[in-house]
């Protein structure tokens, strides 16, 4: 008897532990890992906001805080949004972002957190996700909400809804799911910036220590670059300086160190597209054809190496390397106009230094229109998002004259200031605030202000939209009082070694430019078996393209490309070329009818 | 009575194993039920409830062609490579074991062992960034080479693709030693000391000993070892090879586990990494079979 009590104690202890063991191991692997812990979009009872601003809110109840799960295909950066940034939406909405980086932790992050069902509370995704996801029932509809936002539904009619019509197959009702990023306010054919995305870009003392040579073509370029790193091998506080540097973060279909060099001389590869390229005409090249300009800029990369102009770091090194570099002046060749942005400084062109537009002479630019229709990324609220109107006028908000004004440029009285005539000017702080990372007033939350900036790092209307207090562009480059303190050395020296007021311009006059409308449409998702050799191409194709950089002679060099060549074929090439080709000739033709239109 | 309490008997022995058989079923047989995968052309965000099925044709699309044959051929020459090489040396945490218990001062034994069972406990993660410290272009050994004038440029260590299987074995070795000689320790510290003392009695030096006395007896656990080493032979894992992969190494590291991990998460090709693991989970099972039939036809003895 004593012994049964015994033993039935002793089963249930068993029986109690097996139960433990198996409910801990089950919840190891139970589906919903939420990064940091704060479950997305729960509202939890808490302290009230210090001031709600009755201004935005439209009986919206902002007493409770909520964490916004925002999953970024722009941002390099994973977590919450701390900062100046942070606390200003903490302050405005009790609104806390947690940000999640496929930049960062991989794009399985995509297909992981999608598979799952839940992507996130705010989505700023490719279009071809976006395809995907409106028929899986992922994506919030927003025709009803945004009619009533005050600043969003004014962009509707030229921008929004033409966007989300084209995607017929998966909005045959012409509702609104997305709203493209970094849309501009221009015209769907004009070019407003002043130097074109992608262009030769050296520093002007350098390349004037060196007697400013003429540059006729790439051989040219390799020759100068050779120069200058002989007569400046070294920063000024003996770090090496290296002529190129390259790496591979941002390597998608292709190479994009070679992609983008393309463009100089008229090709580029299309958002969407991995196995072409096309020039203004509209013809349209397979990367790996013998005479493609992609394996041009191979070459040239690859004689620049044999020449030691290639930094050593670039197979090794990643895009906060390279920023770090840029930030100390490292690197004498530069394409993305925003690269420039790293050195730049009022103070220092003053001096006469800093990196500027060099042409080459036989170069013929392709450049895309302003963003009329975004920037092939879009904005748009996970189906399963909590409180989405609280979403929808953190939106709004975004895009009214204060979020833009924030998000491109800081605070007024700290980073600009009003001007007489009511225009803004950057003050001495705000010139250099980015750079220099400036500590930020305590009063706005302290820490620095590089690091305290919005690290959405993307936007639905750019600052290419025209502040209706100043009646300029938000984007501070192009203020009158910027373009009148920009009068530095550097500049006047340029204009006047160029005879232009600014790189677009010199290009134009010289016709060394192609401007061609910005095409962002619906050009299809891959079927899954598309996908799967489009993914085995392109690690294919960016792997041989570092290897030929980095070959041991030309004979290699050309063994690698033939070797290529044969073999993509077999990973299925004309089948994802079709599909290329076929969205291609769509962007040609809405080309040619934009152009008709004008 | 008696049948009852055999029967409460057994019954407690069920519930003394029967957390072991729910966490098998829970980690190695509920799982199986992905191999489903394999069927459909499944592509997230669509569930596979509606997703087409495909029968065969993610297993016959890894061969469907001469280019893809080449391919899964390099990375399965890989897995062999690697994992032959393990195998070549899996004598070498013995033997270390068996020198490391000859040391005599105690002190010391304990220093060596703390100091080679250490990295087994690093991940690879921080293993790569000692190695890139140490490798790379900037690195302390190209620093020291050309500090001496050995060298004028820097030598590219980690994006070499030669010898890229020996490399890989080094820094398993490295990491792995000390812990996988635990055992032979614990093996050797089981052998009775009548043995050793017979030996010395007929005269044996201590090399003698090694070999006449302590090998034989380090046998079977050798043998078991090595034929879980064989079973396990194409999963040589990811991470290393993982954290280890460029754009110069990958057709040389490339093992299967790391293709299947490119494959799915790379490429979201998810149906052909699962084909590709479900042929991998068949190969190790006849793997396996197939040693412990040698095993018990030579020795006499399996594990299964």
């Amino acid at each position: 008897m004593k012994a049964h009590i015994k033993l039935g104690r002793k089963s249930a202890l068993l029986l109690g532990t097996t139960i433990l063991l198996v409910t801990t191991a089950l919840s190891g692997c139970s589906g919903n890992s939420n990064n940091g812990g704060a479950a997305a979009g729960t509202a939890e009872p808490g302290t009230p906001t210090e001031s709600s601003d009755p201004g935005t809110s439209k009986g919206i109840d902002h007493s409770k805080p909520l964490t916004i799960t925002v999953f970024d295909n722009a941002a390099n950066y994973q977590g919450e949004q701390t900062g100046w940034y942070g606390k200003l939406l903490k302050d405005k909405f009790n609104i806390t972002l947690n940000i999640l980086a496929p930049q960062v932790a991989g794009d399985q992050l995509y297909k992981t957190r999608s598979a799952s069902g839940d992507l996130g509370d705010l989505l700023i995704i490719e279009n071809s996700q976006l395809e995907e996801l409106i028929p899986a029932g992922m994506i919030m509809d927003l025709t009803d909400m945004i009619k009533n936002t005050e600043h969003l539904s004014q962009y509707v009619d030229n921008h929004f809804k033409p966007f989300n019509v084209a995607f017929e197959k998966q909005n045959p009702d012409g509702k609104i799911y997305a709203l493209p990023a970094f849309t501009a306010d221009t015209s769907p054919t004009t070019f407003s910036e002043e130097l074109p995305y992608s262009s030769p870009i050296m520093p002007w003392d350098y390349y004037k220590g060196i007697g400013a040579p003429k540059l006729n073509n790439l051989n040219d370029l390799m020759t100068a670059l050779k120069d200058m790193q002989a007569k400046y091998p070294k920063t000024p506080d003996g770090k090496p300086i290296v002529p190129i540097t390259l790496w591979k973060d941002w390597d998608g279909g292709s190479m994009e160190n070679v992609r983008w060099l393309s463009n100089w001389y008229g090709y580029e590869q299309p958002n969407g597209t991995t196995t072409i390229q096309l020039n203004a005409k509209g013809d349209i090249v397979p990367i790996v054809d013998d005479n493609s300009m992609y394996k041009k800029i191979l070459q040239f990369y690859y004689d620049a190496n044999k020449m030691g102009l290639v930094d050593p770091d670039s197979p090794s090194q990643d895009w906060n390397k390279v920023s770090e570099k840029l930030t100390n002046k490292q690197v004498l060749l530069l394409w993305y106009s925003w690269q420039r942005g790293f050195y730049n400084t009022i103070e220092r062109g003053n001096q006469g230094d800093g990196n500027v537009a060099v042409p080459i002479g036989d170069t013929h630019l392709i450049q895309n229109s302003d963003a009329y229709f975004g920037n092939g990324r879009v904005f748009a609220i996970g189906s399963k998002a909590k409180e989405p109107e609280r979403i929808m006028e953190l939106m709004d908000w975004m895009s009214s004259p204060e979020g833009l004004r924030y998000y491109t440029n800081g605070f007024e009285g700290f980073n600009y200031e009003k001007t007489p005539d009511g225009k803004f000017k950057l003050t001495e702080v705000g010139q250099t605030a980015f750079q220099e990372n400036t500590p930020v007033p305590a009063e706005y939350g302290g820490g620095g202000y590089q690091d305290g900036q919005s690290k959405v790092n993307s936007m639905i209307m750019s600052d290419f939209v025209t502040d209706p207090e100043t009646k300029e562009f938000y984007n501070s480059t192009y203020w009158a009082s910027t373009i009148e303190a920009n009068k530095t050395a550097l500049t006047t020296d340029w204009q006047k070694t160029y005879d232009a007021t600014t790189p677009t311009e010199y290009y134009t006059k010289n016709n060394m430019i192609d401007i061609v409308p910005n095409i962002n449409t619906s050009l299809g998702s891959d079927s899954s078996d598309v996908k799967n050799k489009r993914s085995q191409i392109s690690d294919y194709v960016k792997n041989t393209s570092w290897k030929m950089i980095f070959a041991k002679d030309q004979a290699e060099f050309d063994q690698l490309w033939t070797k290529l060549k044969s073999d993509v074929e077999g990973l299925g090439w004309n089948d994802v070329f079709a599909v290329d080709k076929e969205r291609a000739d769509k962007i040609v033709k809405m080309r040619a009818d934009a152009i008709a239109n004008k | 009575m008696r049948s009852q309490s055999m029967r409460s008997n057994s019954f407690r022995k069920f519930l003394y194993i029967s957390p072991f058989m729910l966490l098998l079923a829970v980690f190695a047989y509920y799982p199986l039920y992905g191999w489903v995968y394999a069927f459909f052309d499944y592509t997230p965000p669509i569930p596979l409830s509606a997703s087409e099925f495909v029968g065969f044709k993610w297993f016959h699309s890894l061969v469907e062609n001469q280019v893809k044959i080449d391919q899964l051929m390099q990375v399965i020459w890989n897995t062999f490579g690697i994992s032959g090489l393990g195998i070549l040396f899996s004598w070498l945490p013995m033997i270390f074991a068996i020198f490391l218990t000859e040391i005599k001062a105690v002190r010391f034994r304990k220093f060596i062992q703390t100091v080679t069972t250490l990295p087994n406990f690093i991940s690879w993660v921080l293993v790569y960034s000692l190695a890139f410290s140490m490798f790379s272009s900037e690195g302390m050994v190209n620093g020291f080479l050309h500090m001496t004038g050995l060298t004028d440029s820097p030598t590219m260590f980690l994006q070499s693709s030669e010898h890229v299987w020996w490399t890989m074995w080094a820094w398993a070795t490295w990491k792995t030693l000390g812990w996988s000689a635990i055992l032979y320790i614990a093996a050797i510290m089981g052998i009775d000391e009548s043995l050793y003392e017979a030996a010395y009695v007929d005269g044996a030096t201590r090399m003698q000993v090694i070999r006449h006395v302590v090998l034989p007896s380090m046998m079977p656990t050798y043998f078991v070892l090595l034929m879980l080493q064989i079973a396990s032979f194409l999963n040589n894992g990811l991470e290393q090879y993982f954290v280890f992969q460029n754009a110069f190494n990958k057709d040389t590291i490339q093992v299967l586990d790391l293709y299947v991990y490119n494959l799915a998460m790379g490429g979201g090709s998810y149906s052909v990494s699962v084909a590709i693991s479900m042929l991998k989970s068949v190969i190790s099972v006849v793997l396996l079979f197939s040693v412990n039939g040698l095993s018990k036809m030579l020795r006499g003895e399996g594990i299964v």
